[in-house]
């Protein structure tokens, strides 16, 4: 897993002059982001979301330190920021539970959705704690280095690695504990 | 690559793409109306030659995001910041020459806050806004370093120094501003801002901003669900407040006057509305104690 340094970081510091240059960020990384919110807020309010993330993310490139982050670190910190907006109350963040664990398996006509043949990997994920998921998304999904993942959760690198020490240990043994149960499933049949 | 991370990166693969009419929509919807410096996010973006206007009045989706993110855009004025930001409006956009009149008269004068000396700035304040005798509301939030979600997690604004009361900015340079002075809050704007930043003590009623702030961000201010705070700042010694509204933004105005009067007494508020599609509108409801 590398840290991305260099297009990004190019087209932001250009952006100040030329604010057509953010166009390109937008173009290479919205599609990445859009997953990262689809998977932590639901199909629903991903579109929206985005769209925030990247208004943020205009509004604030002056402010942005190409010495401590790189912009996609930067991109899914402001994406983490925005969601964990979005579900502040209470009645919204009960809706999200539903609307990812729905999203992932149906369509809104009831069908079978995108990830219906990963209900156990979602399953997995869903079950871990949202400080572990977060970094499992963003270490394992979104491919970003412990430095980069750190600067995208506010949190100490030592913080990242062991949460993604403790969620791939957890992951590996719920996985371990199904595949008993088929065996033992299967023997007994 | 393990099995774990393979799965979990094929989850990731799974989720579908945008398509190329989500995608418009993300670009139609990312403007940014606050951004004063440089053409609106949506038209950067713009694959077509539609205006911001033209595409935020295309539909009532569009209009209700085009709020949002002027909110945002308010509120998030140094967005690399993982944490609460308050921007310290001295103006608003677009306001009306009404308005900017009626606030000179006010305060005497409206001043940035950027502007104000430590000295100047403790000598013009209301006297508290601790005083409010919020009877109705549940109590102001905790500091930020003690906000929590149900799971037991922290939201990222809870690694910010809780003496940390707002930020502005005056070309390159920044002025952070605290409740008290605290070397950990100054030491990691240092770390953000660099040797551009200077520090100064936060009036009283800056430093309820974050409370105010957090309380209506939390849902708790008297109408949650069809109100939006445009932009919350300081200016002289008045807090001026501006929401988002399309259909009541009357009796939205007076709702929230209603609540910053009975929530800090003693300082004085101006609340105006309304923003429509990122401007200022003609025949604003403005409402001043």
């Amino acid at each position: 897993v590398q840290s991305d340094r260099g297009p990004d970081e190019a087209d932001l510091r250009a952006s100040l002059e030329e604010a057509e240059r953010f166009a390109a960020i937008f173009e290479r990384r919205v599609r990445e982001i859009h997953r990262y919110v689809w998977l932590k807020a639901g199909a629903a309010a991903a579109e929206d979301l985005t769209a925030e993330v990247f208004a943020r993310a205009f509004a604030g490139r002056r402010s942005f330190d190409p010495e401590s982050a790189s912009v996609r670190a930067w991109l899914y910190g402001i994406a983490n920021v925005v969601v964990r907006h979005h579900f502040r109350s209470d009645s919204r963040r009960r809706a999200r539970e539903e609307a990812v664990a729905q999203a992932l398996t149906e369509h809104d006509d009831g069908t079978a959705g995108p990830l219906s043949n990963m209900s156990e990997t979602r399953e997995l994920v869903e079950g871990l704690s949202s400080k572990l998921r977060d970094v499992v998304l963003l270490v394992a999904g979104a491919e970003l280095s412990y430095a980069d993942a750190a600067t995208a959760l506010g949190v100490p690198v030592g913080t990242v690695r062991s949460r993604y020490s403790r969620a791939r240990k957890q992951l590996q043994r719920e996985l371990r504990h199904r595949t008993q149960d088929d065996t033992s499933q299967g023997a007994s049949a | 690559m393990s099995d774990i991370e393979t799965r979990v990166r094929d989850l990731f693969e799974a989720i579908p793409p945008l398509s190329e009419d989500a995608l418009r929509t993300v670009r139609s919807h990312s403007v940014s109306p606050g951004d004063a410096e440089g053409p609106r996010l949506a038209l950067v973006l713009s694959t077509d030659s539609r205006s911001f206007a033209d595409a935020a009045q295309s539909s009532r989706r569009s209009l209700v995001t085009a709020h949002r993110l002027a909110v945002v855009a308010a509120l998030a004025a140094l967005l690399a910041l993982p944490a609460v930001v308050i921007p310290l409006t001295a103006h608003q956009p677009g306001r009306s020459a009404a308005k900017s009149k009626k606030m000179a008269n006010h305060t005497g004068a409206s001043s940035p806050v950027s502007g104000t000396s430590k000295t100047a700035a403790a000598s013009s304040l209301p006297s508290s806004c601790e005083t409010g005798t919020d009877t109705t509301q549940p109590p102001p939030p905790p500091p930020s370093g003690q906000e929590g979600f149900e799971d037991g997690s922290q939201t990222l604004e809870s690694d910010f120094p809780s003496d940390f009361a707002g930020v502005s900015q005056a070309g390159g340079a920044f002025t952070v501003y605290e409740t008290v002075t605290d070397s950990t809050l100054e030491s990691y704007a240092r770390s953000i801002f660099g040797a551009a930043v200077t520090f100064s003590q936060a009036p009283q009623s800056l430093a309820c901003l974050q409370a105010v702030y957090t309380k209506i961000w939390q849902g708790s201010h008297p109408s949650q669900d069809g109100l939006q705070l445009g932009s919350i700042g300081y200016s002289g010694d008045v807090l001026d407040v501006t929401i988002l509204e399309t259909a009541t933004c009357d009796s939205d105005v007076a709702k929230l006057q209603a609540y910053f009067v009975q929530a800090f007494p003693t300082v004085p508020i101006t609340v105006t509305g309304c923003i429509i599609a990122g401007a200022l509108q003609p025949g604003i409801v403005t409402a001043t104690t």
